[in-house]
């Protein structure tokens, strides 16, 4: 029940302007920040899927992520640290029919709000997250995040971080997450066609955001240049092709109990055969017949259907 | 028409909220305030409401004020603990003015305490418990019927000041099953959501009209504006202009103060010609009203002040009383919370004695009265 409405109308000219607030530009955000890019993907992939701006609702949660809602024109909701995803929930419930985006840094996402988006992922009402993804704490002056990886230089981790960082696509599956896709900023068509995709289907939607912080982070780690951080996005990563990573290994399932369990596919290298380590971007994973569970909620809905067991 | 139930305060509280309108539950399971929930879960969605269980008590708060931008009526429960952790988001609603109500089951704390035990130990809590200044209301009932009326009001007061409203109950209240009269849904009084009637481009959100809220539009009807905890301007835009900070305060702080003769509720027992009063709210003020028909039987002139709001508190009546009565006795389970405000009250013009524990036992009338007895032979010695 909870589809997004189908395009009304063939958009074409896409004009950032209609989307944002002048009166709050310029923005908080340094010159070269990554997330200038991914507001304007995302209001890119709410034009093209045809949206009204009154349809659509922003939520987002604190640090320079958590400010884009301020800068967006459409219904939006700046709430506290890494607790958007349970503000969505009451929102998406209350208003079914509304576009509700969630937009949250790394450490409001998996660190101080990591709960909230398990169980958001779990739940599968039909929310859209964005998960600005730096490597760091942007706002508050450039700490440890949970995806510093191992050997970043931030203010608390002066010798580089020991922690393993959290992997949000692992965390997603096995939390249940409908769609789950990996973008970057420098390569933002791509990230603007994930964003629409998020969009354009039942289930929670997860896009994972490769960003830069080129003035906390890039500098505590010899990339002070926005330039040179995105650059480095291109050489380390590599476009999904699922299909041809479908053959080529079986798809891990963690929690789906509906899935028979399969043997695991050898998982050891072959001898003489480099592994790929580039991080994947594009569609990561995408469960068939995508569920939405907004519908269990209200009284009159129907029980649930075989297409719901994906 | 009016009905006759035998229920507790915890079903009291779920059916008052469904009769004022309450659409929307989110909540987590803690004693003793778990049956709110679990009434609703099944109440809600026969009247086309939505009830989830959510991860915590933070997400919950949170829900709920999700839930009311989106034009539902919505509240939450949760006893001690859980009240604790709703205090971040609570903050948040009282910044944005989002209307829900918030029942807490207060239990004997800090941390886990006695689960289930009876208390009134967040008093405080409620009036302080999210960080920073702000106007906040709480109610208190003292029976399963009043747990009933106290609710409807909870969203009315929470509709037409567009704030969180506490409902603080006591364990005594929350558990103990006694006749409620469920009056007629139509005779009850509701404040519905008020909807703008300016067009969207002349919408101010959060207009500083001293002492005034505005309507809240809903989210997804043409109105689209920007909500936030960072302190704002009328249109929802953070500002840290010190020019619109404190026009912000100015309306922030008289928000309620500019209506108390609307919101301020309290009960008066034999108080008239009383020269020694008690103070006592909640399950105590049960305790306390049979003290005063014990006390006068044996010849002292004892009163009773209930206050059903705590906050705000009914300041002007204990300072009338301070200039009657020779002195004041606070029986509450807890080490002296509302005691403190009854002596800064009367300003040392009379004694004020505590009666308190927070043992996770009653305080009893036999109690009370041996306390006013010695404070009554103090005044004729
Ligand atoms: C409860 C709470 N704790 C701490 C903070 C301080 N704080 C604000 S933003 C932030 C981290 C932001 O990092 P991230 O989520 O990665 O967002 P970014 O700024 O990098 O976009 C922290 C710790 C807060 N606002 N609230
Ligand atoms: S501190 Fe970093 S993340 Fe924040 S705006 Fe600047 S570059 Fe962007
Ligand atoms: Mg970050």
């Amino acid at each position: 029940m909870t589809a997004p409405a189908p395009p009304t109308q063939l958009q074409t000219s896409f004009i950032l302007r209609e989307y944002l607030r002048p009166q709050m530009l310029p923005s908080t955000w340094c010159p070269g920040c990554g997330l200038g890019i991914i507001l304007s993907s995302i209001a890119q992939a709410v034009h093209f899927r045809g949206l009204a701006k009154d349809q659509v609702a922003m939520v987002s949660g604190i640090g320079c992520t958590g400010r884009m809602s301020g800068y967006a024109d459409f219904n939006t909701l700046h709430t506290t640290h890494g607790r958007a995803p349970a503000f969505a929930t009451g929102l998406k419930l209350a208003r079914p029919e509304l576009t509700v985006i969630t937009v949250m840094g790394d450490g409001d996402a998996m660190s101080i709000g990591g709960n909230h988006l398990v169980h958001a992922m779990r739940r599968n009402l039909g929310l859209v997250a964005v998960v600005v993804n730096n490597s760091v704490y942007g706002l508050t002056g450039g700490q440890l995040s949970p995806t510093t990886p191992v050997g970043g230089h931030t203010t608390t981790a002066r010798a580089g971080s020991f922690e393993r960082p959290m992997n949000l696509e692992a965390l997603a599956r096995a939390a249940g997450a409908a769609f789950f896709a990996r973008a970057t900023v420098n390569h933002s068509f791509g990230l603007t066609k994930m964003v629409e995709r998020a969009l354009s289907g039942p289930g929670f939607a997860l896009v994972e955001v490769i960003s830069n912080c080129h003035v906390l982070y890039g500098k505590m780690n010899e990339t002070p240049e926005a330039a040179g951080m995105m650059m480095a996005m291109d050489a380390n990563t590599v476009r999904s092709n699922p299909t041809l990573q479908r053959r080529a290994r079986l798809p891990v399932r963690l929690t789906d109990a509906e899935t028979p369990a399969v043997p695991a596919a050898d998982a050891r290298p072959l001898a003489g055969v480099q592994t790929d380590t580039r991080l994947r971007r594009g569609v990561i994973f995408e469960r068939r017949g995508r569920v939405d569970y907004s519908g269990r909620y209200y009284a009159q809905s129907a029980p649930p259907g075989d297409d719901e067991a994906a | 028409m009016t009905h006759i139930a035998f229920m507790h305060g915890n079903e009291a509280a779920a059916e008052g909220a469904v009769a004022a309108g309450c659409r929307f539950y989110a909540g987590y399971p803690i004693t003793p305030s778990s049956e709110i929930a679990e009434i609703l879960s099944g109440r809600l969605p026969e009247v086309g409401g939505v009830f989830i269980q959510m991860e915590d008590e933070i997400a919950s708060m949170a829900a709920i004020i999700g839930a009311s931008l989106g034009g539902l009526k919505s509240a939450t429960a949760t006893s001690g603990p859980g009240f604790s952790l709703m205090q971040e988001n609570l903050g948040f609603a009282v910044m944005s003015e989002i209307p829900c109500v918030v029942v807490n089951v207060q239990r004997v704390g800090p941390s886990t305490g006695l689960p289930t035990k009876a208390a009134q130990g967040d008093v405080m809590q409620a009036r302080w418990g999210t960080h920073g200044d702000h106007p906040i209301i709480a109610l208190t009932p003292s029976s399963a019927q009043e747990t009933y009326h106290l609710a409807v009001r909870a969203f009315n007061l929470a509709e037409r000041f567009r704030t969180p409203v506490i409902l603080l109950m006591d364990a005594i209240v929350a558990q103990l099953k006694e006749k409620v009269e469920v009056p007629d849904p139509a005779s009850l009084q509701i404040v519905p959501r008020a909807a703008p009637s300016v067009p969207p481009a002349d919408y101010k959100p959060f207009p500083f009209a001293r002492g005034e809220v505005g309507p809240l539009a809903v989210f997804g009807q043409g109105y689209r504006y920007h909500v936030t905890g960072l302190l704002h301007d009328e249109h929802g835009y953070p500002t840290e202009d010190p020019a619109v900070v404190s026009a912000w305060w100015e309306h922030m702080a008289t928000k309620l103060d500019a209506h108390l003769d609307e919101i301020l509720a309290w009960e008066e027992v034999q108080l008239a010609d009383a020269d020694l009063a008690l103070v006592a709210y909640g399950g105590t003020a049960r305790a306390a009203a049979h003290a005063v028909t014990l006390a006068r039987s044996e010849g002292i002139k004892l009163g009773l002040l209930r206050p059903i709001t705590l906050w705000p508190f009914p300041e002007e009546a204990v300072r009338r009383l301070a200039g009657q009565v020779r002195g004041f006795i606070v029986p509450e389970l807890n080490l002296g919370q509302i005691r403190y405000e009854v002596e800064r009250l009367s300003a040392g013009r009379v004694p004020v004695e505590g009666l308190h524990r927070a043992d996770g036992l009653q305080i009893t009338p036999d109690q009370i009265v041996s306390a006013a007895r010695a404070a009554h032979a103090r005044d004729q010695a």
